[in-house]
């Protein structure tokens, strides 16, 4: 089989590491192959344990064009969100998270509490979100959050998404206790108006240039391409794909898709929300 | 542009269970070209909500509407929750067909202003009208922060 034509999917799951090899040009699966993942120890030996498997299953390995990997290993992407009303820039902050395929592990409104700021220091999440205010609107909580933070013994890079008016001075504040701090625009710039996409943005970029290493899913990087995002994240694309369909095959119309995993059951839905008949 | 309004941000809505939505509209339009960010909740909007909008948006005021005529309900406690929220001093305004029936106005203004609210507004009012009483009060809470910082 030439070069030109296959494409080795990895996924670096919670329980097993799954290969499927498609050959491109026919569009069809080929072969599929997994081991236990072994990201705790060194996940080189899951990996090496799954292209075993594949290649008894397929009887050689072809010479992959594209390597490409999505990763919920190593408890997924954890992730902690702050914003300010609960039912607003909290939960704006909640979707963007979740459409970026990280599993929330607290979610936080209005001012933290010393208690609050314990819990998420506790929580060790892989990436902090920090929102509040709509743009022009309240800035005084976003910044009295990102003091108290500042002065906790937080270890993650945090992603700020809350009112312009203040995200510089916020990031600052963060920055200056040593934080790797990603501004980007507001999760909800007016109210009841929802802009997430930026943030999910920033979230996967942090996750393939810092969270892929601190995991050590990286140490395999001889063996793929990419880790491009996390499972979730690679759930909700494929979801998209088959409602949508492409230009040459028409999709399936408004989704839910539900996906049970070794660690988690996660729920991704397609719709507009229109109403129908 | 008004010069009470620069920077000012106005959450509108229809509260409680009442669809009745254009004079609102109306209304946030109006404001709008008077140069008030709003926020527009419209119709069918819980109290809370109204709420939940000011905490985030940092609003100036709050402009309810009533016309299904059963707003006396819908507004009580309505200064409380703010209160609750520490916004105690926000300004809020009613109007719409607040009652039921016909009732003498000066005797529901002085019931709605006893329930908290800074202004009411009868059926019929002009939004220019509206718009005026907010430059006035918006005037006055300037000179009260600029008389406190001397």
């Amino acid at each position: 089989m030439s070069k030109a034509e296959t494409a080795l999917l990895i996924d670096f799951g919670s329980t097993y590491t799954k290969l499927r090899a498609v050959d491109l040009a026919a569009a069809r699966v080929i072969g599929s192959g997994q081991g236990p993942s072994t990201v705790d120890t060194d996940i080189n030996e899951g990996l090496t344990a799954a292209l075993a498997d594949l290649e008894a299953r397929l009887g050689t390995l072809p010479d992959f064009n594209h390597r490409l990997a999505s990763s919920s290993a190593a408890g997924g992407l954890r992730m902690v969100t702050v914003g300010l009303v609960r039912e607003l820039t909290a939960e704006a902050a909640c979707r963007a998270a979740l459409g970026a395929g990280a599993k929330l592990v607290g979610t936080f409104a209005y001012q933290l509490t010393p208690a609050d700021v314990a819990q998420i220091v506790a929580l060790t999440p892989d990436i902090l979100m920090l929102t509040g205010g709509t743009d022009g609107g309240n800035v005084d909580v976003i910044r009295e959050n990102a003091d108290r933070l500042a002065l906790a013994e937080l270890r993650c890079p945090v992603v700020v998404a809350g009112n312009r008016a203040v995200a510089d001075e916020v990031a600052t504040v963060l920055d200056e206790v040593g934080l790797a701090v990603t501004v980007t625009d507001n999760v909800m710039p007016e109210f009841n108006t929802l802009n997430i996409e930026p943030a999910r943005a920033a979230i996967r970029r942090l996750f393939i240039d810092r969270i892929v290493h601190a995991k050590g899913i990286d140490r395999a990087r001889k063996m793929f391409d990419a880790v491009l995002m996390p499972t979730p994240a690679a759930v909700l694309e494929g979801a998209q794909l088959l409602a949508d369909g492409s230009t040459e095959t028409p999709g399936l119309g408004p989704l839910l898709v539900v996906d049970v995993g070794g660690a988690t059951t996660d729920v991704h839905s397609i719709a507009d929300g229109s109403p129908t008949g | 542009m008004n010069i009470t309004a620069q920077g000012r941000t106005l959450i509108t809505g229809v509260i409680g269970a009442d669809t009745h939505i254009v004079g609102n509209r109306i209304l946030s339009m109006a404001l709008e070209k008077a140069g008030y960010h709003v926020g527009a909740l419209g119709a069918l909007t819980p109290a809370e909500e109204f709420v939940k909008a000011a905490i985030e948006t940092a609003a100036a005021g709050i402009m309810v509407s009533s016309l299904y005529g059963q707003g006396e309900l819908d507004c009580r406690g309505f200064r409380a929750l703010f209160v609750e929220a520490g916004l105690a001093d926000i300004l809020i305004y009613v109007g719409g067909n607040l009652v039921v029936g016909k009732q003498d106005w000066a005797d529901v203004e002085r019931r709605f202003l006893a329930m908290g609210f800074d202004r009411a507004f009868p059926p019929g009012i002009k939004t220019n009208e509206i718009i005026d009483a907010l430059a006035g009060d918006f005037s006055v809470l300037n000179g009260a922060v600029l008389g406190s910082a001397q």
